[in-house]
């Protein structure tokens, strides 16, 4: 291990306990989205590079939605790698069956606790403090280093990762993004399913809910068609052969970090039935229903076919009416990318973990790299109760992905796959 | 003067004061009152101003502050008869005044009808009673017997804090015959109503992130399936009481032609509404909860009972639901025979020139209340027009000849032996 590589990974070390400080005041530093305030969790990350004077500016299209943008220059010209991280969470779920507060950041059995701390406050500040340690030693490293810390992830919104590629894309593209949300250590993510949102709105008369006779009832109707969209998990699905050699390969570790089934839902499409509202009060019958669906595509199905397909249901029900909030097609990079095989080596190196290049069920903002040609790759611990109570990051395992992050884009950016 | 001088007495004011009475139906309509959150002080003060004006007495019982019930009451001039009077105050909210072409809380007089949302339901017939109570207190030194005004809150949401609390804490509103005018049809005078139960199905699962289907089972797709098969509830089958069921049979057509078609077969069957569905905080997350509120109507003869062990039964099938009771009221009726039937009928004749036939009603009206502590009730109104529906309105002439009906029916109740 060269020198370069041992100084960085004893600035690790020596920064442990204030990272796991810096993890506990942003899962503090409450970020729920909606309504995607992100401004106090944000002065947190600021914090952390003031101290260590880091250069950065704001980039907000939304000042309550502010994104971190920073770039450093190596000592000589070299690949540009990006580094990206979200700062807002989901926000809380069943906060009475939380067993830790949920806003808490509380460090406790080798975890830290918290809304959002998986997904991925863990993975922000890791590549915060990266983007920290490698500007110390800048003068010692070549290529260019850009950190985008943003906010507006966990709704796909318009003003956090999308406003950067799109307004400042030369600033944030690079040659390579690195993407820290979390999955699992044992697998270096090359592609994603992509979500298609639909919002579906029945109207009706509506009318007293004694009078069943009056008017077709809006959530009834709703009911039926929230049924007959199951026909969509039975879509015909031509994998590419790449992505579906990577499927075959990490079946088994697929479905031991995402549970079984996992592998089997990454090749097929997907229905969530994320909300389902209508009515007012019991006793009216309602004439207003809306049921939002988050519908996930694999690589071979394009969203324009989905769409076709989810509307032929939806004409089924003559009062529902069908709007499309979100459509994205799906992406993947290069599964035998140099960034692959780097993490890979490491990953072996610092904790003796066999990685596995596999797609990912979830969504990231590494897919508005991909779709611009850019190879993006995410790398991240365990994702551990996201969306769910309890929520929280094992710090053992966490340092073992920032290590490896740290020194993969280290090696990235030396150009230096050979160390 | 006799009786009938009295009557000929009451329908001159009626005549002359029509515009006063339009007026304050408006007024009282643009005193906004929606249940919920159920706030009905803005409305129990028009109905105040206008009982301190005609020099009449008024009890406030506020057993919640934003909810006061109103009561007054004259005596006659010799002992006779109790005759209560009862409406609401309280109407529908309204969360879709965009589909509405006369504002919601503008009390419009357009095209012979007075506009706005719970207008029908029942600010027409609380104003009526009012002013049926006043022309009648105007007589009060000839008439015998007593008569008392309620004008109540939080009925839209069950009446705990409205005629429930009235009745139970305050006996002297029991009386010994309810009137009620809720809106239904002038053809018709209501004796009984169906009965109602609530309850909400509600689907817990672990719920996770929207992209691992795998990982839980979803609470709004169960709660769907579950919705699906509820309509077993419409299916159930009725026993019904001969008499009721004839009642019925006979009053088919007019109760198709004032209700709409199909409502002769819906009085007769328990119907469901499935009228709140809550499930999921956001797109992208797999809902670990789904709630149900149902509505179940259930028809004279038959319990809420046995809607509510069709409905545990379905929810059994599904391991994360459970069923959660919210309220029930079985069905109810008074003597369809009572002398309040016939005085209806002939004050409608009298006014209108036609009479009325004596039904069950579909919905549900606090005159139940006064049916569970024994007193006989009867609900007596105009046409339920656009009910919890955009665009609410009352007809200015068939209310007016509801207003004599309901005017001269409590007279000629106060003097039943006279007419017996």
């Amino acid at each position: 291990m060269n020198d370069v590589r041992r100084r960085l990974l004893a600035m690790i070390e020596a920064d442990r306990p204030a990272l796991i400080d810096l993890l506990s005041r942003l899962v503090q530093a409450r970020s729920p989205n909606p309504p995607g305030d992100t401004r106090e969790a944000t002065a947190v990350v600021r914090g952390w590079l003031d101290a260590r004077g880091a250069p950065y500016r704001i980039v907000a299209a939304d000042a309550t939605m502010p994104n971190i943008l920073g770039r450093f220059d190596g000592a000589r010209p070299g690949p540009h790698l990006v580094l990206n991280g979200h700062i807002d969470t989901f926000p809380v779920v069943s906060a009475e069956r939380w067993t830790r507060d949920p806003f808490g950041g509380e460090i406790a059995d080798g975890k830290v606790w918290g809304t959002g701390c998986s997904d991925m406050k863990q993975g922000t500040a890791s590549l915060v403090a990266l983007y920290g340690w490698l500007h110390a030693l800048r003068r010692e490293i070549g290529g260019s280093l850009t950190l985008t810390a943003v906010s507006d992830e966990e709704t796909f919104g318009p003003n956090g990762a999308r406003y950067l590629v799109e307004h400042h894309a030369d600033e944030v593209l690079g040659d390579c993004l690195l993407n820290a949300e979390p999955g699992a250590p044992t697998t270096v993510r090359f592609a994603e399913k992509s979500p298609l949102w639909i919002a579906i709105t029945i109207e009706t008369m509506g009318c007293h809910g004694a009078d069943p006779h009056k008017s077709p009832s809006a959530t009834r109707i709703a009911a039926a068609l929230i049924d007959d969209l199951a026909e969509v998990e039975h879509t015909e699905v031509p994998l590419p052969a790449a992505v579906a050699r990577a499927i075959a390969a990490g079946v088994d570790e697929i479905d031991r970090i995402h549970l079984p089934g996992a592998a089997a839902n990454m090749g097929r499409v997907t229905l969530n039935i994320g909300t389902w509202k209508g009515g007012t009060l019991v006793n009216m019958l309602p004439g207003r229903c809306t049921i939002e669906a988050d519908i996930r595509l694999p690589w071979g199905v394009t969203s324009r076919d989905m769409i076709e397909r989810v509307g032929a249901i939806v004409t089924r029900h003559p009062p529902a009416r069908l709007q499309v909030m979100s459509s994205q097609e799906p992406a993947w990079s290069d599964p035998d990318h140099p960034m692959v095989r780097l993490i890979r080596r490491n990953a072996r190196e610092i904790a003796g973990l066999e990685v596995r290049p596999i797609p990912s069920l979830a969504g990231t903002d590494s897919r508005l790299w991909r779709q611009r040609g850019i190879p993006a790759f995410t790398y991240g611990t365990t994702a551990t109760n996201v969306a769910m109570p309890d929520e929280h990051t094992d710090v053992e395992e966490w340092m073992g992905v920032v290590k490896t992050q740290a020194l993969s884009a280290l090696d990235y950016l030396m150009g230096d796959e050979s160390t | 003067m006799t009786p009938t001088e009295e009557r000929a007495q009451l329908l001159a004011w009626i005549d002359a004061e029509r515009d006063v009475l339009v007026a304050f139906l408006s007024r009282f309509v643009r005193a906004a009152s929606p249940n919920p959150p159920g706030d009905t002080r803005a409305a129990a003060r028009v109905i105040e101003e206008w009982l301190a004006q005609a020099g009449l007495t008024v009890r406030t019982i506020a057993p919640r502050a934003e909810m006061p019930n109103l009561v007054a009451y004259f005596d006659g001039a010799r002992p006779g008869r109790h005759l209560v009077l009862n409406g609401h105050l309280d109407v529908f909210p309204c969360d879709d005044a965009d589909r509405w072409q006369h504002p919601p809380w503008s009390g419009e007089i357009a095209r012979g009808r007075v506009y706005g949302r719970g207008v029908s339901d029942m600010k027409n017939g609380t104003a009526a009673l009012l002013f049926a109570f006043g022309w009648l207190s105007r007589l009060a030194g000839r008439l015998p017997g007593r008569v008392t005004y309620t004008a109540v809150s939080d009925e839209e949401t069950g009446g705990t804090w409205g005629a429930q609390h009235l009745v139970d804490h305050h006996p002297e509103v029991l009386g010994d015959c309810l009137l009620n005018a809720e809106p239904g049809a002038p053809t018709t005078v209501r004796f009984g109503e169906k009965g109602i139960l609530r309850a909400a199905v509600v689907v817990d699962t672990p719920g996770c992130h929207g992209a691992y289907t795998h990982k839980s089972p979803s609470a709004t797709r169960i709660a769907a399936r579950i919705a699906g098969e509820l309509a077993a509830i419409d299916a159930l089958p009725v026993t019904m009481d001969a008499a009721v069921e004839h009642a019925l049979d006979a009053a088919a057509a007019e109760i198709d032609r004032v209700h709409v078609r199909g409502a002769a077969q819906v009085i007769k069957r328990f119907t469901l509404n499935i009228g709140v569905v809550r499930g999921g905080v956001k797109v992208n997350m797999l809902p670990g909860t789904c709630r149900l509120e149902c509505d179940v109507r259930v028809p004279v003869g038959e319990t809420a009972e046995k809607a509510l062990a069709c409905m545990r039964a379905i929810a059994a099938r599904h391991p994360h639901a459970r069923v959660e009771l919210m309220s029930f009221t079985d069905p109810n009726w008074s003597d369809p025979g009572h002398a309040m039937v016939d005085h209806l009928r002939q004050a409608c004749a009298d006014a209108c020139g036609f009479s009325p036939f004596a039904i069950t009603s579909l919905g549900a009206t606090d005159a139940r209340i006064w049916r569970a502590k024994g007193v006989p009730a009867y609900t007596y109104g105009i046409t339920a027009t656009n009910v919890a529906m955009p665009d609410e309105h009352t007809d200015i002439t068939e209310w007016i000849g509801v207003v004599k009906t309901l005017t001269l029916a409590a007279h000629a109740y106060l003097h039943t032996e006279a007419y017996s």
